[in-house]
């Protein structure tokens, strides 16, 4: 980890004010991601999380809503808005949602999660702005709070969003 | 310049979906029509300014296909672009109604995100075409010379609402520049033009039949100057004014519109809308 970078773990979120700072997320496989960034406010916000929905265990999304998509896209919104983000100046964009066939019990999970995350992002009125999902490659995001530019790598490549 | 967006599909679902979608979308957006089929389509369009058209080709009563061939034939509509939203996909049925000027074509399902974005790929090439202001130099123009009378630009939200009855002028114009105008003033201020124009005082008979020609000759004339600013070189054909009643709570919907601009004239309030065909990218 460099100076100024904040990394969000499998199954976390984190919002900043600070625009020295860099929000990080590494391997986002099945798991999705969500990047909000709110250019006026100066707000950033970013989710890692691994199921699509809460109802599977409810007791563990209420201990950490981060786990779940539908659970943890609300809080990360909440968290944003709490900063003084708006709906209207909010950039939203989604990363992961792979498929690894791979592995029997993940099979459409990412597909699940990539649905819920839209599903929440339009019921709460919110366009996606850009994506970079599905496939078959684990991503790592980068999210600079203070220009709002979102640096997706992988497969040893690296590109803006 | 706002755009007014028409949407034309037998499903109320899918209608309010765009619409939702468009309300969200980072479009300059003036007023959203609905239509649940061509006919009603074409009644939309005959009477309000539109600037792009959605609309699904499998409808009762009059499909898309036939609304987009009245629409042709009209020169009031025949320039309006139109997406078309469908499940319909057959190569043949695309290409022929691509053939006859759709803009785009999307399949169903779609993602909010997809309407959003071949909309904002249409009209990504539209200029707009005249600055909103010059609208202040040809009402004033207009009225100074032909009435006699002094237009004050006037923010919107600072403007009065107009007290008694309300007449609205509104005039379409196509050709070489397409368009409309729309001026909504008190009946009061248009009688006491047409006495500016007449000579005549408040009480002759027709005072109210004067006063409504009298703001149908004016928005004519406004049209005919804002189509020559439009395209100097060519002809525009002006279609006759419109003069109707104008309600209350339409005078404070229109006052609401992005790109309404206000007026004050011999200490009336006054209201125009106006949309301009905005011109393509060559």
């Amino acid at each position: 980890m460099t100076v100024g970078e904040h990394v969000v773990g499998i199954s976390e979120y984190a919002v900043s004010t600070d625009p020295s700072e860099t929000l990080v997320t590494y391997s986002l496989g099945s798991c999705v991601g969500l990047a909000l960034h709110d250019p006026v406010a100066g707000v950033a916000g970013l989710l890692h999380a691994m199921m699509p929905v809460s109802k599977s265990n409810p007791e563990k999304a209420r201990e950490n809503p981060a786990m779940y998509v539908d659970t943890g896209a609300s809080a990360l919104l909440a968290g944003v808005f709490a900063l003084g983000a708006t709906r209207a100046n909010l950039v939203a964009k989604v990363i992961g949602a792979a498929s690894q066939v791979d592995h029997g019990q993940m099979f459409r999970i990412g597909q699940r999660n990539h649905a819920v995350l839209r599903k929440v992002l339009w019921k709460n009125g919110i366009l996606i702005a850009a994506e970079d999902t599905g496939g078959a490659s684990s991503r790592t995001v980068y999210l600079e709070v203070g220009s709002g530019r979102t640096i997706v790598k992988s497969d040893g490549q690296t590109r803006e969003l | 310049m706002a755009m007014n967006i028409l949407i034309v599909d037998d499903s109320d679902v899918i209608r309010a979906m765009i619409a939702r979608t468009i309300r969200l979308a980072n479009i300059e957006l003036g007023q959203i029509h609905e239509a649940s089929n061509g006919r009603e389509a074409l009644d939309v369009l005959a009477e309000e300014w539109v600037d792009l058209v959605l609309a699904d080709i499998n409808m009762p009563v009059m499909n898309g296909a036939d609304m987009l061939a009245n629409m042709h034939e009209n020169p009031h509509m025949s320039d309006v672009p139109v997406i078309v939203v469908s499940s319909e996909g057959a190569t043949e049925r695309v290409q022929e109604l691509m053939e006859r000027g759709v803009a785009a074509w999307v399949r169903k399902p779609f993602t909010p995100e997809e309407i959003r974005d071949v909309i904002l790929d249409v009209t990504s090439g539209w200029k707009p075409v005249l600055d909103e202001s010059e609208l202040d130099g040809v009402l004033g123009a207009v009225l100074e010379t032909f009435a006699f009378a002094f237009p004050e630009p006037t923010d919107v939200a600072e403007l009065e609402e107009a007290r008694g009855e309300i007449m609205c002028a509104t005039i379409t114009f196509s050709g070489a520049a397409s368009g409309m105008v729309s001026i909504a003033a008190p009946s009061e201020l248009c009688v006491g033009l047409a006495a500016n124009i007449l000579g005549i005082d408040d009480a002759d008979p027709d005072a109210l039949v004067r006063g409504a020609d009298t703001l149908g000759e004016i928005v004519n004339i406004a049209a005919g100057h804002l189509a020559t600013r439009v395209e100097p070189n060519a002809a525009t054909h002006l279609h006759p004014p419109v003069v109707t009643r104008m309600e209350p709570d339409e005078w404070s919907r229109t006052a609401a519109l992005r790109g309404a601009r206000g007026y004050v004239v011999e200490e009336h309030p006054v209201l125009v809308t106006f949309g301009l065909r905005p011109a393509k990218a060559s």
